[in-house]
């Protein structure tokens, strides 16, 4: 455990270092958030009621979401690729520890960070655009919290996912690209997803995004009966659990792979 | 560094840029396979936005004194600003890049002007491509909303636009120096894209400080939301005579700080 | 009398250093404090440099060879002194002096990485304006001496470090630049790269009457092709002249080797000088230079001696010797 202690220490000292990245990333996340809000508080300065939403219920949902986004999806695994395809990963394959522990490690010290700034920021959003916060019952909440853990569950494997193709190409920007994109619109920061037509939600339910920090909101602001809790909580599973055996089936193949052409 | 703006160097400048296209071009076709998955994700984000506008259309009648279909010209702008800047300043992105492995020290020494490589040595052809299927689009949503324009502020739209570019020069040029200062681009170059993402809206929506950053520090407004007021025949949040200030302005500004900026890394130990 | 290309005097270039504590407290500290201090990276040097020469920098690593290169290339400005390059004064960065003048730095590619070298090429005939006929002769020139007809249509990526490494030397050469500075340009090549690349630029300087100046850790390349060598320390010319000078000025020792008859042993010859080896017979033997033929006498008259010679030391081992002392004197 205690060298895992050491590494956790070292990552921590090596985001340091690259202390413009966490600000300039920090501050991207605070500027969108404040976007969604503004433009969410000009349009109900005019409109009582907009998609169902009342304005309370609105901003305290766009506020919620871009807190526990910026936990959820915030990774330090985003240049795992390149760290792959240019061969700095054989130096931690060496050593005497489990890699994926390393990254969830890592990851940690990355999400702490985050956290860190993201308190500062929600206190100045929260100032801002006062939202109005009412906790749900402890069961509820209980089930909030194993859902947001399920989140950052998938979120893992999905950059590692992502990572996994730097054991074949160097050109992962294109995929990370599109996947940013569909997450920025199907995570539901900009709007909740339930003001989309019918149509594009069934779509958009069929994927992982909506799991990443949305359906844990609806849960949280008590927009979910308890068939829906089951439904979702069922989905969810699975797909944890097939992102997690993918994960390890690709990763077995790719160091395979690399180890065998000695990168 | 003073331009020397002769007729053959035009023309030299001119040649360079062609083969900076050509290559660039040759590029994306060597990396077709990211450079679709590239397109397929700027086509789904501009298909978002709009889709996002258009339910804002159906359910609320006003924003911030703007009406549903003005709010949608502005978004047009926006997506028409954003490409054409990517198109022409996309190196501009690989910057920090240059300077960290030395690269930038051939520019240096060629008998072009290293300023000119350094904006506009990799065009985006994924957004020139882009920019075709974008601007028909967006012409055809035009047509189809309900708004008057006359010819008269099309043409200042036009010029206005013009002047947006010398922003957005202004502002790659600054994002070059940080590079040369710092050696890193990525950070800042984001952070604009973000508060260029902002002017998507007009930028009178955002409150105080950040709408004043947005119309005078990093004037977004002046390059989006101006031109867009003037088209619609609405009062200009700030005078067409502001924003070209703001325009050349910071245009002559930022060359001036190019050339002090290299006079450090000239200075410096490599 | 053959006009002068180069012309450096009392040039000088500090640069100030940040120098960060180690640690994390240090890097926390460095947020808000830094501790610089000056370095003196090329310290009043002045030298000059006739047309068609080729002139070896020699030093150590940080000795001040790039930093100089850099200023004649017009990448940096000096802190203080002169320096005339054609005419011209490098930072001034006017296209007329760019033209006619190169810089290669090993490990460094100017190449378009994706594409083949052919448009790289294409795109420096546009940066220089060459017109069409001088660089088809150039290319089709440089090419053949090089060898690389067959591999310019091939993605930069692909080509081997030596291949690459031609390219690059191609793309700086194709505007045939009265000057050039080359900056290791052997650099992690193997041996028969280096020597390609040797033979190379002794062509070029004598069919285009190009001025060179070239650094190199291997002293192999500045043996081969330089006539005339700077050394520089610390910032500090020590040595300007003639390759062989270097061993006459500097070198203490001479060697000795011979082979001995049956019946010596090794601690017989202790007292003659520095035995460096001594095997099957065959003794090498490391004596004063003054010395030198005084010692051999006395070993001819009192040993069975079957043959013997006498020679200079190895140039590299009198540099290793001239930056060692240096090293030791500072030190005390």
């Amino acid at each position: 455990m205690t060298k895992y202690l050491t590494l956790l220490k070292l990552s921590w000292q090596n985001g340091l270092v690259y202390r413009l990245s966490l600000f300039t990333w920090r501050l991207r996340q605070f500027l969108s958030s404040l976007m969604s809000l503004t433009v969410w508080t000009v349009i109900f300065t005019s409109n009582n009621n907009a998609f169902g939403y009342s304005q309370d219920n609105m901003i305290t949902y766009i506020f919620l979401i871009a807190f526990l986004q910026s936990i959820i999806i915030a990774s330090s695994l985003n240049g795992l690729a390149q760290r792959i395809y240019s061969g700095e990963i054989s130096n931690h394959l060496l050593k005497p520890f489990n890699i994926f522990a390393f990254f969830a490690i890592e990851e940690i010290a990355d999400k702490v960070k985050n956290t860190f700034f993201l308190i500062f920021e929600t206190f100045i959003l929260f100032l801002l655009f006062k939202p109005l916060i009412s906790f749900p019952d402890f069961k509820i909440f209980s089930i909030f919290l194993i859902w947001c853990f399920g989140g950052l569950i998938m979120n893992f494997f999905i950059s590692l996912l992502f990572g996994s193709l730097g054991f074949w190409s160097p050109q992962v920007w294109g995929p990370k690209f599109l996947f940013f994109m569909i997450l920025e619109f199907t995570a539901g920061k900009l709007f909740p997803l339930d003001i989309l037509p019918k149509i594009l939600q069934k779509i958009i339910y069929i994927t992982p995004f909506p799991y990443l920090s949305f359906l844990q909101i609806q849960l949280f602001l008590g927009r979910l009966n308890s068939n829906d809790i089951l439904h979702h909580s069922l989905i969810f599973i699975t797909w944890i659990i097939f992102l997690g055996l993918s994960t390890k089936y690709i990763w077995d193949k790719g160091l395979r792979s690399y180890e065998a052409t000695g990168q | 560094m003073k331009p020397r703006a002769n007729d053959m160097r035009l023309i030299t400048y001119f040649k360079v840029w062609k083969i900076f296209g050509f290559n660039a071009l040759q590029e994306t076709l060597v990396n077709r396979g990211s450079n679709i998955l590239f397109m397929i994700g700027k086509t789904l984000r501009f298909s978002f936005a709009l889709l996002f506008l258009f339910l804002i259309r159906s359910s609320v009648n006003s924003f911030a004194g703007y009406n549903s279909d003005q709010i949608v010209v502005f978004f047009l702008t926006y997506q028409f600003i954003d490409l054409v800047s990517q198109i022409f300043y996309r190196g501009v992105y690989l910057f920090s890049n240059m300077v960290r492995t030395g690269e930038f020290d051939f520019l240096l020494i060629k008998p072009i002007n290293p300023l000119f490589r350094a904006l506009t040595g990799k065009p985006d052809i994924n957004d020139a491509i882009f920019l075709i299927p974008s601007l028909l689009v967006s012409i055809y949503i035009f047509s189809r909303l309900n708004i008057a324009i006359s010819l008269e502020s099309f043409i200042w739209y036009l010029l206005l636009l013009i002047n947006s570019f010398l922003i957005v020069t202004a502002i790659h040029i600054l994002v070059l120096i940080v590079g040369i200062l710092t050696t890193e681009v990525d950070g800042i170059i984001w952070i604009y894209r973000d508060l260029n993402y902002m002017g998507r809206f007009p930028a009178t929506i955002y409150m105080e400080p950040l709408r004043f950053v947005l119309f005078f520090i990093i004037p977004i407004g002046m390059m989006i939301t101006i031109p867009t007021e003037v088209l619609l025949g609405l009062k200009p949040s700030y005078s067409i005579l502001i924003a070209s200030l703001i325009g050349l302005g910071s245009f002559f500004i930022s060359l001036k700080l190019w050339d002090l900026s290299l006079k450090k890394y000239s200075s410096a130990s490599s | 009398m053959k006009k002068t290309v180069i012309k450096i005097e009392n040039l000088k270039k500090y640069f100030k250093v940040y120098k960060k504590e180690p640690g994390l407290i240090g890097s926390i500290k460095s947020l808000w404090k830094r501790k610089y201090e000056t370095v003196k990276a090329v310290d009043d040097i002045s030298f000059e440099i006739t047309q068609g020469e080729i002139v070896g920098f020699i030093g150590q690593n940080g000795a001040g060879k790039t930093t100089t290169l850099k200023m004649l290339s017009g990448l940096l400005y000096p802190t203080a002194g002169k320096i005339d390059v054609l005419g011209f004064r490098p930072w001034d960065r006017k296209p007329a002096f760019q033209k006619q003048f190169s810089l290669v730095m090993g490990q460094k590619n100017q190449l378009w990485w994706d594409l083949p070298a052919i448009e790289s090429f294409y795109l420096n005939k546009a940066i220089y304006e060459i017109p069409d006929k001088e660089f088809d002769i150039t290319l089709e020139k440089l090419a053949t001496i090089l060898d690389v007809k067959d591999i310019l249509q091939i993605q930069v990526r692909k080509l081997s470090l030596g291949q690459r490494m031609k390219c690059e030397i191609i793309a700086a050469l194709l505007h045939s630049p009265k000057v050039l500075f080359l900056d290791e340009p052997t650099i992690g090549l193997d041996v028969v790269m280096q020597k390609i690349l040797r033979d190379f630029i002794k062509i070029y300087n004598k069919e285009f009457g190009a001025t060179i100046i070239l650094t190199s850790h291997y002293m192999g390349d500045v043996k081969e092709l330089c006539e005339r060598v700077i050394i520089i320390d610390k910032g500090s010319k020590i040595f300007d002249g003639k390759l062989d000078d270097i061993i006459n000025k500097y070198a203490r020792n001479k060697i000795l080797s011979f082979t001995l008859g049956n019946g010596t042993s090794e601690n017989d010859l202790k007292e003659y000088g520095e035995i460096k080896s001594f095997e099957n017979q065959r003794a090498t033997l490391i004596v004063p230079r003054i010395q030198a033929t005084q010692i051999a006498s006395k070993i001819l008259n009192k040993f069975k001696i079957i043959d013997l010679n006498i020679e200079e030391a190895s140039i590299e081992a009198v540099i290793r010797e001239i930056f060692g002392d240096k090293n030791n004197k500072q030190e005390k």
